[in-house]
């Protein structure tokens, strides 16, 4: 009786596990189309020539690898490239058992990643989210996936959080202007070419009542300190969801930075249903 | 104690949480450092101090001597993203003296210790090479983004400041990239 007990929460977790996957990679495919829409997948874009590795190691590996060069100078390659991302990620969506895909997805993305990053010339978060969000659909038992699914929720939460330490060990908050200086320094050209319109309008009377501004500033700021409670406890979890849904809206309003693939990370915020102890073993 | 993720974690797998504590470890590490290297990434989002001198600078692109593109808001953001960083880019190398900024950054930060690695470096950051194809490449992306065949363009950096009005006033501008089909 325990035992079927037990393989009735299994299955059930699994499901679970596979819902989540297919939320996931539905979110992820929703991406691809936007990527598409925006003439940023590999093949349109147009063999670039100026690379950014930095001083990241991974890009400089990548790159005396030749793989980005290789990926995107072959038109035929590239199209088979965005080909494969596309196919492995619905097939990810449709067998979400079948580790074999979701690794395939995984590894193309990375690569993306860095073309991406590289050629755009500038080492953009934004995309980190989909990157790693495959990583705990890669584990087939449900409770291996569940500790992976705790640790993304981890990830997200620290992501939050590190952003609001860096703020408070480097001071900013007591930078004067903090935020206004954020918005014109990222809407300039925007305020240039379209202060006739509305939203333009609307930029230009917070310039006029820049405390406003501030304000949402200084409520980022402590709306990314907030997921440090998380560590502690996930009673507040379903208010984590909700913050981390406005924060992308706060990112793109303050610094016209688009940070909805990161959205992805919130999915780890929904609570799973415990395991029963005969599936969760010696734990 | 036993309510905690790392110690459950070490009970249930000792490879996967040495998985999970490297990666975590390192992830620290970097951020102490403030140094990233993917996938340890360091979130400093806007944590840097903004510059408070009141000077911006902006790109006026226009195409086949008539159509202005605004790249501020006419396209999706990882459009506008390509369009504009490579751009910034391109001319932060030509106000380098026609050096990659980043190879620049690390001969000053390494100091003797530079030439160690320089003959690597050099296969790793832009070369004049790069620089000349950046012409043809961005006629190109424009074309993909525009979808129209495009024989001219011209960018010119726009220096500016803004006003007690809360305006953008142009002060004074400079070429940046110019092409013409022949």
């Amino acid at each position: 009786m325990a035992a079927a007990i037990g393989n009735e929460a299994a299955n059930n977790n699994t499901g679970q596990r596979n819902l989540l996957c297919r939320l996931v990679f539905a979110f992820i495919f929703f991406f691809l189309l936007y990527y598409q829409f925006s003439n940023t997948l590999v093949h349109q874009l147009q063999s670039p020539v100026l690379k950014f590795p930095y001083v990241d190691i991974t890009y400089w590996i990548f790159h005396l690898l030749k793989i980005p060069e290789l990926i995107t100078r072959n038109y035929l390659i590239s199209c088979c490239f965005d080909n494969l991302l596309f196919v492995s990620c619905l097939l990810s969506f449709f067998f979400p058992n079948r580790r074999g895909f979701i690794i395939l997805f995984f590894l193309l993305y990375f690569i993306y990643f860095i073309i991406f990053n590289t050629y755009g010339t500038h080492h953009t978060h934004s995309k980190i989210g989909i990157l790693l969000m495959p990583v705990p659909f890669m584990f087939r038992r449900p409770i291996t996936f569940k500790y992976m699914w705790e640790a993304m929720r981890y990830f997200a939460l620290f992501f939050y959080a590190d952003a609001f330490l860096w703020k408070l060990f480097r001071f900013t908050f007591l930078h004067a202007d903090q935020g206004i200086l954020i918005l014109k320094r990222n809407f300039a050209a925007y305020l240039y070419y379209n202060s006739q319109t509305f939203l333009g309008g609307a930029y230009t009377w917070l310039l006029h009542n820049p405390y406003l501004i501030e304000l949402i500033f200084y409520t980022g700021f402590i709306a990314e300190g907030f997921f440090l409670v998380g560590f502690f406890t996930r009673r507040y979890d379903r208010y984590l969801i909700l913050i981390s849904i406005l924060m992308p809206v706060g990112f793109l309003f303050l610094s016209d930075a688009f940070f909805f693939e990161m959205l992805v990370l919130s999915f780890t915020f929904i609570r799973l249903r415990e395991l029963p102890a005969s599936a969760i073993g010696t734990v | 104690m036993r309510r905690n993720f790392f110690y459950n974690l070490y009970l249930f797998d000792k490879r996967l949480f040495f998985l999970v504590t490297i990666f975590s470890s390192l992830t620290i590490f970097c951020n102490i450092k403030g140094d990233e290297i993917t996938p340890f990434f360091v979130w400093a989002m806007y944590s840097e101090k903004e510059d408070t001198a009141n000077k911006y600078e902006i790109f006026k692109i226009l195409v086949n001597d008539s159509v202005l593109v605004d790249y501020s808001s006419d396209y999706t953001d990882n459009n506008r993203f390509f369009l504009s960083r490579p751009l910034r880019y391109y001319n932060k190398i030509k106000q380098n003296g026609f050096v990659d900024p980043g190879s620049s950054f690390l001969e000053t930060k390494l100091g003797a210790t530079y030439s160690i690695i320089q003959p690597v470096a050099k296969k790793i950051f832009n070369g004049i090479e790069n620089q000349e194809h950046f012409t043809g490449w961005y006629k190109k992306y424009l074309e993909q983004t525009m979808g129209m065949p495009i024989h001219a363009f011209k960018v010119n950096a726009l220096s500016g400041h803004f006003t007690g009005d809360q305006q953008l006033q142009i002060d004074s501008s400079y070429l940046v990239v110019e092409w013409r089909q022949q």
